[in-house]
């Protein structure tokens, strides 16, 4: 991907999701998630370079550089475009929300440990079995047959 | 016609190593006759279980998802579900559709087997809740059942093992319950809560659906093939049946297939027993035409393919104000209501269905779930909408029965096939008048319930097309060869040695999960066939 477009990809995913106020996790491009992006696209990959090129130029058109707008005219911006040309958003959004969320520092900002699932799992109380008094107090619900 | 070699005869083959076909060869393994099974899949590893890798939850979108249609595994067949708007979903390995099922285990009621009688519509089933009862309380014991007695929606029962937790979330939905005066109880669920049979117990992963690496979860490739295996059955892997042959009287004397190599064999075999459940059974019945079946075979009653049931789900999601930590635990376990399960015909619709609550979600899929609810924006408000929807979630899937209507069918596509040129199913299905009311229903009083333990939006979809997981009715039982493909002991009406044991054979869906069903069916049969082997082909 030429440098340009990469760059485009940075600003575009740094404005999907900005980086926390709270400065608990960076912004995604500083993540690494550009190339998750990238990656996930595959062979739609050339789609993905021709759209941050769209992008780019319709940037241009109102005068601007889209890399180097703040981050709240970044994200109006893109809305526009957006508006005008659906389909290159939502399918950056979908690759980047998996990537995001799967990913270490986000996981640790959320409270979670970053590690699978399995071998260490989960502890879960048991619960209060005693709520169940009432539902035996109602009786027989089924039907005879 | 084999163009490979014939195997040495066996005295009973069984063809699928899923949920029926376990339990019927481990319990006929005592008759020490021999058995083999032919199993299109291979034995699974649990170290290739999604939970063993950090990047996990995306795999719902692969290898692991719910339809063959996107697997892209090779033990997969295409199916060409257009015309359903429900979508078939099922797996092929030892163990079957139990590698990813939630592992949710109810009975049946003893009404569901008297819909006809007692709610005029449907048929009864040939046999009873009690003729069950003994072989639900095997199958609990060898899936490992676990649950809490006293449960009033049902007759008593005891179970092996105590509940899956409730967690936070569970006793927040109980109390919602509570407020309304409704029932709900611990779920059944095959999963080990503590060690068992040389199993590890539950550690609350959270995605059974993808396959349990701790083998806490009951999948018969844990449960009933060790102990079969050890007792003799021979189970051949990555063996693709593609017809069952029968000789010059009409009787099965057993199956083609491709074996592991890609070699076409024949198996001969004494007895042949069909435990590919809902869609595959009738697939290769229809593919097995002959001179003494040419509407395929075991079909002179022309039923094998029709009567297809799902189980219509809707799926109703909550959102709370406070931590839930609903991505801890087994994900389709927590508690059941069945408040709507009997019929009630001032509702409008007739049978019933039940809430199973859902826990919440892990982290990139309460994203994906807030993207596709518009509950998610991009852009500057992002973090502020995902803290309002991070561990805040809970729901239920409502199961509708369904009523058996013949124009609901299975059928083999004219032109699409699978990798070794078996013809593949089609899929034709339309939700009638009843499931849609009740769907109706259900969306409404869940979303009452799910209020009523504190949350404060809602949110539902209903038919949930991924959900064709349960496949019922296309080679049903009953008396009558002319209205039933078997009897009331699974045998075909047409064919003495040929027996179909899974979820095919099923009369009505009732509204809940069929496994533990399905295998108290297939135990009933290996008994009853025990019983009879004597003058079985009289």
């Amino acid at each position: 991907m030429a440098r340009e477009v990469a760059l485009t990809l940075d600003a575009l995913i740094d404005a999907l999701i900005p980086a926390r106020e709270d400065g608990r996790v960076e912004a995604p491009s500083t993540l690494g998630l550009a190339g998750y992006v990238v990656e996930k696209f595959g062979e739609a990959a050339p789609m993905l370079e021709q759209g941050l090129i769209a992008l780019a130029e319709f940037a241009a058109q109102r005068g601007v550089v889209f890399n180097e707008l703040a981050t709240p005219e970044r994200v109006a911006l893109l809305r526009a475009y957006d508006a005008e040309a659906p389909g290159l958003v939502p399918g950056i959004v979908f690759q980047l929300y998996q990537g995001y969320y799967q990913h270490p520092r986000v996981v640790e900002a959320l409270g979670l440990e970053a590690r699978p699932p399995y071998p260490k799992g989960y502890e879960l109380e048991d619960g209060d079995l005693s709520l169940l008094e009432a539902v035996r107090n109602r009786g027989q619900r089924y039907r005879e047959a | 016609m084999s163009n490979g070699t014939v195997d040495e005869k066996v005295d009973v083959l069984i063809i699928g190593a899923g949920a029926a076909g376990a339990a019927i060869a481990w319990s006929l393994a005592e008759t020490r006759m021999r058995i083999a099974c032919l199993e299109q899949g291979g034995w699974m590893n649990p170290t290739d279980y999604p939970t063993n890798r950090s990047d996990w939850e995306m795999d719902r979108f692969g290898a692991f998802g719910l339809s063959p249609n996107g697997r892209g595994r090779s033990e997969d067949y295409p199916v060409n579900d257009e015309a359903s708007p429900i979508k078939i979903s099922n797996f092929n390995a030892v163990g079957g559709s139990t590698i990813l099922y939630a592992a949710h285990f109810p009975r049946l009621h003893p009404s569901d087997f008297r819909v006809r009688s007692l709610d005029g519509v449907a048929d009864d089933w040939p046999l009873d809740y009690a003729t069950l009862e003994p072989y639900y309380d095997v199958n609990a014991k060898m899936m490992g059942v676990a649950g809490l007695a006293g449960d009033p929606a049902y007759p008593p029962k005891q179970l092996p093992l105590p509940p899956v937790p409730l967690g936070r979330l569970g006793e927040t939905l109980g109390r919602g319950f509570d407020k309304l005066g409704w029932h709900w109880w611990p779920s059944d669920s095959a999963i080990a809560t503590r060690e068992y049979e040389g199993r590890a117990p539950c550690i609350n992963l959270g995605p059974c659906i993808m396959g349990c690496a701790q083998g806490a979860k009951g999948s018969t490739d844990v449960t009933y093939w060790p102990a079969a295996v050890r007792n003799g059955v021979e189970l051949r892997t990555h063996c693709r049946v593609s017809e069952i042959t029968v000789d010059a009287n009409g009787m099965a004397d057993g199956a083609i297939y491709v074996d592991a190599d890609g070699n076409t064999q024949k198996q001969r075999a004494e007895i042949v027993i069909v435990a590919c459940n809902g869609v595959g059974t009738p697939r290769l019945l229809l593919n097995s035409k002959s001179k003494s079946f040419p509407d395929g075979l075991a079909n002179r009653s022309g039923l094998v393919g029709k009567n297809l049931m799902f189980h219509p789900y809707a799926m109703v999601t909550g959102l709370f104000d406070e931590p839930l930590e609903g991505y801890k635990g087994p994900t389709g376990c927590s508690i059941i209501s069945q408040e709507f399960y009997e019929t009630d015909v001032s509702r409008g619709f007739l049978r019933g269905y039940s809430f199973e609550m859902l826990r919440g979600m892990a982290p990139a899929s309460t994203a994906l779930w807030g993207m596709s609810t518009e509950r998610l924006p991009w852009g500057t408000e992002h973090h502020d909408s995902y803290a309002r929807i991070w561990d805040r979630t809970a729901g239920m899937v409502v199961i509708c029965e369904d009523l058996p209507e013949e124009c609901n069918t299975v059928t083999l596509d004219p032109e699409l096939k699978d990798g070794d040129g078996i013809p593949s199913p089609r899929i034709s299905y339309r939700l009638g008048e009843n499931s849609q009311r009740m769907l109706d229903h259900a969306v409404e009083r869940g979303t009452e319930a799910l209020v009523s333990a504190g949350a404060r939006e809602t949110h539902a979809d209903a038919p949930l097309a991924p959900a064709g997981w349960h496949l019922m009715g296309t080679a049903r039982m009953g008396s009558d060869p002319e209205r039933s493909v078997v009897n009331s002991w699974c045998r075909s009406h047409d064919v003495k040695n040929l027996f179909v044991v899974d979820g095919s054979v099923f009369v009505t869906s009732g509204g809940v999960n069929p496994t533990n069903t399905i295998q108290a069916i297939a135990l009933h049969a290996a008994d009853q066939i025990k019983r009879h082997l004597e003058n079985l082909f009289d």
